[in-house]
């Protein structure tokens, strides 16, 4: 006796669906059949944090995905993010973070299309004014000092901000916070949903080499791998800090919410001299990674000698961690890095984005699919970042 | 009140008894307010379950009544291994097993059988789908056409 698949009653459908963990899998559940397609909604709100798709410099108005797990790239248009004077200052949650040759900060998500505005550039705090007509001097800042200087429209793009971080999917959660890294002084600056302007965080300055957001608090971490945790959820931000004892080696930090522990990722960077017949050029690379993790009676940070099934997701984006078994066409036990000091190898004519898979197990380094070593891009395009897609 | 002890009798739809304890039968909601509204005495029937069908289902009741409650580690993964040998069933077992479950209202059941069919599909194209399942694609042309526009990227 045949049965028929298709006269599965609409709950049990909902049921099995909701076993799906990859997009692409649900998306696919939803194209067999009429009675499937209709029993369960058109965006999944159940589906756990996808493995990142790595955005690749735009093509007129669409942008490329190269995807992991198929080893292919995809390709959305996507005319907010493609146009050339575009700055993305992070990644988030499965939502970009915009900048352009305006004040203005847009989030935009890339699956969904869905879009929003912080507060922009000219309303941070050490913002004095904002005036389109003053040509090459549009904004007018001051230091913490108190000394006033001025920056023109690409330099607050390009400058400004080193990185954003939101705290949750706009999407999902409408009391979102979002904090951005000031470059030059190393300050936190923190706004909510709805608010008109950027405040900074008090006590805050210098905890600026990453800052990640985890249940609730957000954590930053500044150049001696010594923590902030920040509590922004109340009238006026609350802080505390992890005094652990001091690391001095290495260029850049990272911190990542790993499961239930914190981990702090250090980046070694070499200056790399290549003589090209017409011209000699520098370039950083990444040498290797050191992983540790915190322990809190101490406190201290602990070596990792191994992240086992998990992966690291470092760059630009909002850090993260994933378990390689959840997904396919990844390893666990990686780094997978995209560069984000960009500004310091953006001289010269001629660039290596200095992004690849780094392996713990032996300290080597292999390149992405989509980026062998010695791929040059002639004029200079934003990095490669990793985003998360996220259906809503 | 009941005593433990108590035997029930179940009715299968082509009309096969099956004799089962009251704690395992009580596995299924269905049946125990059945049994708490006094009306078990003369054996359950249960018209939407075949013979084939429910002497499955009374194994895993029974099969999971008898598991010790422990959080032993290997008792755990005995169990998980045992449930996933009792899914290794032909497909339209499976799709009773599925129906049965939620008929009975037997929440283990249920999830085991619904996490065994998603796990099948995991990976598959929907054509690879239909095939396995032996379903027919009946969407409209239209409809189709949405379907391909919605998600041009995810069948590239």
């Amino acid at each position: 006796m045949r049965v028929d698949w298709t006269k599965l009653p609409p709950e049990l459908l909902e049921s099995i669906s909701g076993n799906l963990k990859i997009y692409t899998d649900y998306l696919r559940f939803r194209a067999v059949c009429r009675s499937w397609r209709s029993s369960i909604p058109k965006i999944p709100f159940h589906l756990p944090p996808q493995l990142p798709w790595l955005m690749l410099p735009p093509s007129q108005s669409h942008r490329a995905f190269y995807d992991l797990s198929t080893n292919k790239v995809r390709f959305l248009s996507l005319p907010e993010s493609s146009n050339p004077n575009k700055r993305h200052c992070g990644s988030s949650h499965g939502w970009l973070i915009i900048l352009d040759e305006s004040p203005s900060i847009l989030l935009l998500n890339p699956l969904s299309r869905a879009k929003l505005h912080l507060p922009p550039l000219s309303s941070f705090p050490n913002v004095d004014s904002f005036n389109y007509s003053a040509i090459g001097k549009e904004y007018s800042l001051r230091y913490p000092s108190g000394g006033r200087y001025t920056r023109n429209l690409r330099q607050m793009r390009d400058s400004f901000i080193k990185k954003m971080v939101l705290s949750a999917n706009p999407s999902k959660d409408l009391n979102f916070v979002a904090i951005a890294i000031l470059n030059q002084t190393g300050e936190l600056a923190y706004c909510k949903n709805g608010d008109e302007s950027w405040c900074f965080i008090e006590g805050a300055q210098f905890y600026s080499e990453d800052v990640i957001y985890c249940k609730g608090l957000c954590y930053a971490v500044n150049k001696q791998g010594e923590i902030l945790i920040c509590d922004v959820r109340h009238d006026s931000p609350r802080v505390s800090f992890i005094e652990t004892p001091r690391q001095l080696s290495g260029d850049l930090q990272y911190l990542v919410n790993s499961g239930d522990e914190l981990l702090l990722v250090t980046r070694h960077l070499d200056l790399e001299f290549s003589f090209e017949p017409d011209q000699s050029y520098l370039i950083y690379r990444t040498k290797r990674f050191e992983v540790s993790r915190l322990v809190w009676s101490g406190p201290h940070w602990e070596r990792v000698e191994s992240l086992d099934d998990k992966m690291l997701f470092i760059g630009e984006n909002s850090s993260l961690s994933l378990s390689a078994s959840d997904f396919t066409g990844c390893m666990g036990n990686c780094i997978y890095f995209t560069d984000d000091y960009s500004e310091t190898n953006y001289e010269g004519a001629f660039r290596e984005h200095d992004i690849g898979i780094y392996k713990l197990w032996d300290g080597s380094i292999e390149p992405l699919p989509c980026y062998p070593r010695n791929f040059f891009f002639p004029i200079r395009w934003p990095t490669p970042l990793w985003i998360t897609p996220s259906p809503c | 009140m009941s005593s433990s002890g108590r035997k029930i009798i179940l009715k299968s739809s082509d009309r096969e008894s099956f004799e089962v304890d009251e704690a395992v039968a009580l596995e299924s909601q269905t049946i125990k307010h059945v049994i708490e509204d006094d009306c078990a005495d003369n054996g359950i029937p249960l018209p939407n379950v075949t013979s084939k069908i429910l002497a499955k289902v009374i194994e895993y009741c029974k099969k999971h009544v008898e598991a010790p409650k422990t959080d032993d580690r290997t008792a755990e993964d005995e169990l998980k291994s045992w449930d996933a040998d009792f899914v290794k069933v032909d497909r339209a077992t499976l799709f009773d097993l599925i129906l049965a479950a939620n008929y009975l209202h037997i929440k283990g059941l249920l999830d085991l059988t619904c996490q065994t069919v998603a796990d099948m599909i995991k990976g598959m194209t929907p054509e690879e789908i239909r095939r396995t399942f032996n379903m027919r694609d009946d969407f409209t042309p239209e409809e189709e056409e949405d379907v391909r526009r919605e998600n041009q990227w995810a069948f590239e």
